[in-house]
């Protein structure tokens, strides 16, 4: 099945630019805090829109009625709160942790990673191992990334004026994760020489 | 009306199978149609839900993400699909986020329609939602031209409608096929009626070729064909006993036409001629004699007496003895004269061309000899005798009636004359005969009436000339026509054949007033009373006179009846047992007028007789003819050797009386000694003479 996923990314394999409409914009030009909170609600969105196109294993993560979104030592979506918890995915209502560190005991299905925290992540992950979480790194502070990250699953990034995805499809196979064709249709698949 | 305008059940029975296929192909071709043309176009619209559905699926992460590019390059993924127009994918916010669009000519919606699917204009179009995650994310529209659909409606249509017209045509090849098979046992069952129809063949049967409907309708029609055979073969028979029927009242009526025309001019009792028949004969002899010359005689006969003989013995014997004596005339004629009964005991003869008189005269005789021969009818021996008038035409008439009327004068005549004879007609007897037929309704009506009287003769014991006894004797007086004789009463009463009533008046009458004289007590005198000839015929004279004798309570041994030779003479009934049945009542039989008519000795000795009353006209030879004498005197010794006591009539002279006397006459009786006297003068001679005798 996996081979089948990658054969099926490699011939679709494009960069797919995500025009995040004219809302996505003001996320880097708009300032004050209406303008950060609204960038937040929109990355909100495309976390939760990601992970709507997500599928995790039937024995691990999400067996419970909630979702459990942790920003990795960050809460880089802070003011959207609402935004994540009026929108749950998969029927699941979404509630919010910030961690520090990986532990299972959080109970995280989807970790969001600050750009600034993807190398400490990746240093951690290499200890803990693949997870069945998804893991989100926001490096929309980069123009264009290119690359993956051990551990890090979707790398959102910056796409003119819009944000991209990046896929590391090898990570999401190992953490045990079904990613739609919709949502690799769109997204940059990365990996194989993850660092 | 010719064949092919005929309704044909051939031609029904084809229209119905076309009918009925036609219209079943029809409404399957019509079903399949429309439903093609629903099931085209929800399958069209299925289909477009699919690809609308599809392109959805295929573009809820662009929406999701908001990635027009990718998803103008799924839009642009139908460009394959040749008959969509175009496609419009709009945001959660129903604002078109992405647009394929085909051709420009046709418009597609910039707004999201309310319906699932629909037509906008004349392109159908279907709306699909975007769902991700269970929320609409946005919406497909896809628009699709109906050119392509029309295209294949028309092709359908076509198929069908070739579809249709090949199971037409096969309908029509299959229906003419059934309708062979369907209508060859009808054709067969048909043919097998005409062939009965000309043929009047009843014993035709069709052929049973199926088994079904049909082959039950031949059994029936067989069946039909055997009972219909069965009542012809009945009604041919009926035909023809209703021939022999109709030939045999054909024959009936045939026979009872002639008969009818036989009776008309026929007598129906003998056969013989009737009276228009011989008025017809007589009226075409006079007028060949009228024209050709020459005489006709006309006879008209009477049998005498034959009412008593009808009377007594009954009509059926009466008719017996009329056609015997017909047949026994038919003889006596030639074929060209003509014999009729013109009634009655009354016949007619017609005899043409005679010569003379002389030659009717020969009939006559030839006549009254054939019916003189005594008749064997029912075991009786009618002795019968006849009187016959004979007219001579032109002579005796000038025409038919006269003729035949005078001839019946002349019968008449020759009845008054003492009957059994001819006389031919003269002018006198018209006279004679209006004054017959004048005294006849006058005796009818004296009878009635009771006009008659009796006088009383009295009757002498020859040596002492005393009265031991009288003899009643009618009279009659008629106011117009004064006193009848007797022997002309008594003539006409038996002509009439009213004898026999006034022969019972007198004895009744005699009876009762006999007894009055003597107070009822029986009388010392004997009761002498004539009784007719004519009363021997019938076989209860015994009868009568007992009861005459029971209702007057006068005696029979003091009565006396007086008969006549002719009642026992050669050609009379054999009366012996009807005068032992009137002596038996004690009273005595008498000749009277002895000597006058055929006497047979040997008769006289037979007869229950106890007296003989020699005829007056011996009596009057008395002292003339010596001859006469011995006559009387004979006839005294015989009388007296047959124990009969004998008594001399029509005494009128002395030498009369002597002469009897001396010769042992027993009584006398006539007028030297007394006249017929009244019943009050003869009373008083009777007080007299028994005063006298007391003296």
């Amino acid at each position: 099945m996996e081979v089948m996923i990658g054969k099926f990314a490699r011939r679709w394999r494009r960069w797919l630019t995500i025009v995040l409409t004219t809302a996505v914009l003001p996320v880097f030009s708009a300032t004050g805090d209406n303008d950060a909170q609204r960038v937040s609600q929109i990355k909100a969105a495309i976390v939760l829109n990601v992970a709507r196109f997500v599928t995790w294993p039937s024995d691990q993560g999400l067996g419970r009625d909630q979702m459990r979104l942790c920003f990795y030592r960050v809460n880089i979506l802070s003011g959207a709160e609402h935004t994540i918890t009026q929108n749950p995915v998969a029927g699941h209502a979404v509630d919010t942790r910030t961690i520090q560190g990986i532990d299972p005991a959080d109970q995280c299905d989807v970790v969001l990673i600050p750009g600034s925290q993807v190398q400490r992540f990746v240093g951690e992950s290499t200890i803990t191992g693949d997870r069945p979480f998804l893991t989100i790194a926001d490096l929309t502070a980069a123009d264009k990334v290119n690359r993956a990250y051990r551990g890090v699953h979707v790398n959102l990034v910056r796409r003119g004026n819009g944000v991209g995805l990046e896929i590391n499809l090898d990570d999401v196979d190992r953490a045990g994760l079904r990613m739609s064709s919709k949502l690799l249709k769109l997204a940059r698949i990365v990996g194989g020489d993850a660092e | 009306m010719n064949q092919a305008a005929k309704p044909s059940i051939q031609r029904m029975l084809m229209f119905v199978l076309l009918l009925n296929g036609s219209s079943a192909l029809f409404l399957t071709a019509l079903a399949y149609g429309v439903n093609d043309w629903i099931a085209m176009r929800g399958a069209m619209t299925d289909r477009l839900m699919s690809q609308a559905d599809i392109v959805a699926n295929n573009s809820v992460a662009a929406l999701a993400f908001h990635d027009v590019e990718a998803a103008n390059m799924t839009l642009n993924s139908l460009e394959n699909e040749s008959e969509l127009v175009g496609a419009v994918l709009f945001d959660v916010a129903d604002r078109p986020f992405a647009i394929y669009h085909r051709n420009e000519h046709y418009a597609l919606p910039m707004e999201p329609p309310s319906d699932a699917s629909g037509f906008l204009g004349d392109q159908l179009f279907v709306s699909s939602p975007v769902v991700l995650d269970g929320r609409q994310v946005g919406s497909l529209v896809l628009v699709s031209e109906l050119d392509y659909w029309d295209r294949q409606q028309m092709i359908q249509l076509a198929t069908v409608a070739g579809v249709f017209l090949f199971s037409l045509l096969w309908v029509v090849i299959l229906a003419g096929y059934l309708r062979r098979i369907m209508l060859r046992p009808i054709l067969e069952l048909t043919a097998t009626a005409k062939q009965i129809t000309r043929s009047g063949d009843f014993q035709l049967r069709a052929e049973k070729i199926s088994q079904d409907e049909i082959g039950g309708l031949v059994d029936d029609f067989n069946e039909m064909l055997r009972q219909i055979q069965l009542r012809d073969e009945a009604l041919l028979k009926v035909q023809s006993e209703l021939e022999d029927k109709v030939e045999e009242r054909t024959r009936e009526l045939t026979e009872l036409a002639q008969e009818l025309e036989r009776q008309a001019y026929h007598d129906a009792l003998t056969g013989l001629a009737n009276r228009a028949t011989f008025d017809d004969h007589l009226q075409l002899a006079i007028h060949q004699a009228q024209r050709y010359g020459g005489e006709l005689s006309v006879l008209f006969l009477d049998l005498d007496r034959f009412k008593n003989i009808n009377d007594t013995l009954g009509h059926a014997v009466g008719d017996k003895l009329l056609i015997e004596a017909s047949h026994r005339f038919q003889a006596c004629l030639r074929s060209s004269d003509t014999l009729a009964r013109l009634g009655g005991d009354e016949f007619a003869v017609l005899l043409v061309q005679t010569g003379s008189p002389n030659d009717a005269a020969d009939v006559a005789r030839k006549l009254i000899a054939a019916v003189n021969a005594p008749f064997s009818i029912d075991g009786y021996f009618l002795h019968v005798s006849a009187s016959v008038g004979i007219s001579i035409y032109p002579s005796d008439g000038a025409d038919a009636q006269s003729i035949l009327k005078n001839a019946d004068t002349a019968m008449y005549h020759s009845k008054s004359n003492g009957r059994n004879q001819y006389t031919f007609f003269t002018e006198s007897m018209n006279l004679r005969a209006t004054r017959r037929l004048l005294l006849e309704n006058k005796l009818r009506t004296a009878i009635d009436e009771k006009l008659f009287t009796l006088h009383y003769q009295p009757r002498f014991e020859t040596q002492s000339k005393r009265i031991i006894g009288v003899e009643a004797l009618i009279r009659w007086s008629d106011k117009e026509e004064g006193t009848i004789s007797p022997i002309e009463l008594i003539a006409l009463a038996d002509e009439c054949g009213l004898i026999t009533t006034i022969d019972e008046w007198v004895l009744e009458t005699a009876c009762r007033e006999v007894l009055r004289w003597y107070d009822n007590q029986r009388p010392p005198i004997v009761l002498s009373v004539n009784l007719s000839g004519a009363q021997f015929i019938r076989r209860n004279l015994s009868q009568v006179i007992q009861s005459i004798l029971r209702r007057t309570g006068f005696p029979g041994d003091c009565l006396e009846l007086e008969i006549t030779e002719n009642v026992f003479g050669p050609n009379a009934v054999d009366v012996t047992a009807v005068l032992r049945e009137i002596r038996e009542l004690g009273v005595e039989i008498s000749i009277d007028d002895f000597g006058k008519d055929y006497s047979s000795l040997s008769r006289l000795k037979q007869l229950p007789l106890q007296t003989l009353k020699i005829d007056k006209s011996f009596i009057r030879d008395i002292g003339k003819d010596p001859d006469g004498e011995i006559l009387v005197k004979t006839m005294i010794t015989m009388a007296h050797s047959l124990n009969l006591r004998v008594v001399a009539e029509g005494i009128e002279k002395e030498e009369q009386y002597r002469f009897v006397r001396r010769h042992h006459c027993d009584a006398v009786q006539g007028y030297l000694l007394g006249r017929p006297m009244p019943d009050t003068v003869m009373q008083e001679r009777l007080r007299q003479e028994l005063v006298v005798d007391l003296d």
